[in-house]
């Protein structure tokens, strides 16, 4: 991963002075509540239902096995023992002391981590693909431009005041694992013959919340050396134009919208084009600075490539005890182990989904353990991925028996990995002061009642369930195959069901099926609508997929009544036929 | 009327010398709502002074102005003027803002004199090219590795 030089840690450094000092002056008043407020933000500082919520950045769900031990120890000495990773890669804690936030910056510091930008009207941590670097489709690693566009929009003076949150995703893979057209920017690169010099496709102005937009193409094939100039016009002209007296139109989305594509791009033209001497600056060096920061990571691919042959070397491999042991390897090995480029290696995914259990959230004594097998069967560093789980990205193929027993003894090692249980939610109304509902107890609701059934839950395939407790959308449940969005009815909460959204190159928007149901059914009102899927798809047929071939209608009728709705006697026959 | 200079010593402000960009003067008000493009390149070169105002401090539009202003080439003096806070000043300073002029009911004398010069400069090398920084980090320094990596593993 990319390591800090004495100019990186500096910058930390100064951050944590800069905050302990505003910290102080808040707290002897000085500062008042509504100017520490987008202070604290832009230090991942949120005043929440029971106390203050910490969100620490994880800059494109890259950690090393140090850092997330230090996230460990934060859990422990700051928190209740545990943290929540979230669904834009970094993890927060939910139980922190404002007086005590200073300290807890100086900490992760030691540990070049930090809770830069990770709130606020700015530009919010960089993501990408969880397999970056080791995806066997990839065509160009993101990571390089992920830190390249990290530093450049770390402590941005023009724009940390903008009118609203901006988010930025990068893709370099076939399958768009990183929802770029669901982001403020979203880029798609392209290699060229020059390795370190891809190409760029720029889309703007997607995101989901409260209006939901796919984002829009604004140009194809820009240059490497115009990724910054183009950058900072796009968000010139937001920061100028975007509204300001509605915090719920003021997404660039509704920009772009308001003017129209092509009078944005001509927007964003004119600002390229002026005689800019900053941007000028950029325009030279940025090959050799994109090498430096490339560097990193080829030698970490490197240095984990050299490593299979030491694992198989030093390690006594064990043997699986019985058939059963072998069947549970091997549907383990099928759903939550991913392709990588380099043969002889693997990537390895850690759910973190449980019934018992908020999704993404892992205690102190799960991430040191995570960290040791980083450390002991793979490169030392861990990924979050965006469906709130962790992937170790180089595990030689000969170790993964041996990691499957200490990962199983975990409860890490359900054989779930993208199918149905493997729930992405929100911390929802038992923490989140914006929510209306809560999202935790309906995912462990949703969760036990698909777990009663592993053969039904293997059978149903990749399914996305997304919730979200309130319209800012933190759980994607636009995203979701089925959508669940917590909304509040006179102090009550009620839950809104959405189907047929997909993430990936062929992005789609869930669409309402009907009115809100209360917390109680809403788990039955999914085994609904996946019974409806079981019963109405061709082979090989997703979720969205049926959805847009059959309407929402046969779904509709499953659940809230009906003439075409479907009987339990298709379902069956369908089972059998797929089990 | 106080305002805070680059080096930290702190001045009276004359307010009353800035008119409105539709009036012609060697010293403009500039609103948020304003367009520096109705400045011709001709006026702006007789312009001998340009302050911004901020409606409230979280209005981060006076940051993108600045930053057109001087990326059109222009030198003079250019002030910020009302509702922003001292704890952005690094970031004012850094887009092309040479004096700060506070709202002196949330900031008085004593306040921005104590405050102030310490405010200014918070980051000392940061990542980005900007009006009053040339070039971004990578052009201003060498960075080297801050460690090498362990590359002792037998193969």
């Amino acid at each position: 991963m990319y390591r800090y030089d004495t100019y990186d840690r500096q910058l930390v450094a100064e951050r944590v002075a800069q905050y302990r000092d505003q910290l102080a002056r808040y707290l002897s008043g000085a500062l008042r509540d509504e100017e520490f407020l987008p202070l604290r933000l832009q230090n991942g500082l949120y005043i929440q239902r029971h106390a203050p919520m910490l969100r620490v950045a994880i800059p494109y769900g890259l950690l090393s096995a140090d850092q997330l031990r230090a996230l460990a120890t934060v859990a422990e000495r700051w928190d209740r023992g545990y943290g929540h990773f979230t669904t834009r890669q970094n993890i927060q804690f939910n139980w922190v002391r404002l007086e005590e936030t200073a300290e807890i910056l100086a900490f992760l510091a030691e540990h070049d981590l930090h809770a830069i930008q990770t709130s606020g009207n700015c530009i919010r941590n960089i993501t990408t693909d969880a397999l970056a670097g080791v995806a066997a489709d990839e065509r160009v690693d993101p990571r390089p431009w992920c830190e390249f566009i990290r530093q450049w929009a770390t402590f941005h003076p023009e724009f940390a005041f903008l009118p609203r949150k901006f988010k930025i995703a990068v893709n370099g893979a076939k399958e768009d694992r990183a929802a770029i057209r669901a982001h403020d920017i979203g880029l798609d690169l392209y290699p060229t013959d020059d390795p370190l010099a891809p190409e760029f496709d720029v889309y703007v102005g997607g995101g989901l919340g409260r209006t939901p937009m796919v984002g829009q193409r604004l140009y194809a094939r820009v240059p490497a050396a115009e990724l910054i100039p183009t950058l900072e016009a796009i968000l010139r002209v937001y920061n100028r134009f975007g509204r300001r007296d509605n915090k719920y139109k003021a997404r660039i989305k509704i920009l772009l919208q308001a003017l129209g594509v092509e009078a944005f791009r001509a927007a964003v033209d004119a600002e390229r084009v002026r005689g800019d001497t900053v941007v000028a600056a950029y325009r030279d060096g940025w090959r050799d600075e994109v090498a430096r920061i490339a560097a990193h990571f080829a030698e970490d691919d490197e240095r984990a490539a050299r490593t299979a042959s030491k694992w198989r070397a030093e390690q006594a491999q064990p043997t699986l005890r019985d058939a059963g042991e072998e069947r549970a390897f091997a549907r383990w090995r099928s759903r939550n182990v991913l392709p990588h480029r380099v043969l002889g290696f693997v990537a390895v995914a850690l759910v973190t989904k449980r019934h018992e259990r908020a999704p993404g959230d892992v205690t102190a004594e799960e991430m040191r353990a995570i960290a040791d097998w980083s450390e002991r069967y793979a490169d030392g560093e861990i990924r979050v991925t965006h469906e709130q789980n962790l992937v170790l990205a180089w595990v030689p193929e000969a170790a993964l028996p041996a990691l499957w027993r200490e990962v199983r003894a975990l409860g890490f090692g359900r054989p779930t990995f993208r199918l149905a249980t493997d729930v992405i939610s929100c911390p929802g109304g038992d923490y989140c002061a914006l929510a209306n509902a809560r999202s935790i107890p309906v995912a462990q609701a949703v969760i036990a009642q698909l777990d009663r059934d592993p053969k039904r839950l293997a059978a149903l395939g990749k399914v996305a369930i997304n919730l979200s407790g309130c319209m800012n959308a933190c759980g994607h449940h636009h995203l979701g195959a089925i959508g669940v969005l917590g909304v509040d009815k006179k102090g009550e909460e009620w839950y809104q069901i959405t189907i047929g959204g997909q993430e990936g190159n062929d992005l789609r928007l869930g669409q309402v099926i009907g009115p809100s149901v209360r917390a109680e059914a809403v788990a039955p009102a999914i085994e609904r609508l996946l019974d409806t899927y079981l019963a109405l798809r061709r082979p090989e047929e997703r979720f969205a997929e049926t959805v847009a071939r059959v309407g929402v209608e046969p779904f509709k009728t499953a659940v809230y009544g009906g003439e075409s709705g479907v009987s339990p006697q298709q379902n069956q026959e369908h089972d059998h036929v797929v089990a | 009327m106080w305002w805070l200079d680059l080096e930290g010593a702190v001045h009276p402000f004359d307010r009353e010398r800035f008119k409105p960009m539709t009036e012609p003067s060697a010293a403009v008000w500039m609103t948020v709502e304003d367009d520096p493009a109705w400045l011709p390149d001709e006026a702006l070169a007789h312009v001998e002074a340009i302050a911004i105002e901020f409606p409230k401090f979280t209005d981060g539009r006076p940051f993108s102005l600045a930053t057109i202003l001087r990326a059109r080439g222009w030198h003079g003096p250019l002030f910020a003027v009302g509702h922003f806070l001292l704890d952005q000043l690094d970031y004012l300073r850094r887009c092309g803002f040479t004096g700060f002029a506070p709202d002196p009911e949330r900031y008085p004398y004593e306040t921005l004199c104590e405050l102030g010069p310490r405010l200014l400069r918070v980051f000392t090398e940061p990542y980005q090219a900007s009006s009053a920084v040339p070039q971004p980090l990578w052009l201003r320094v060498r960075r080297d590795r801050a460690e090498q990596p362990v590359s002792e593993i037998e193969v």
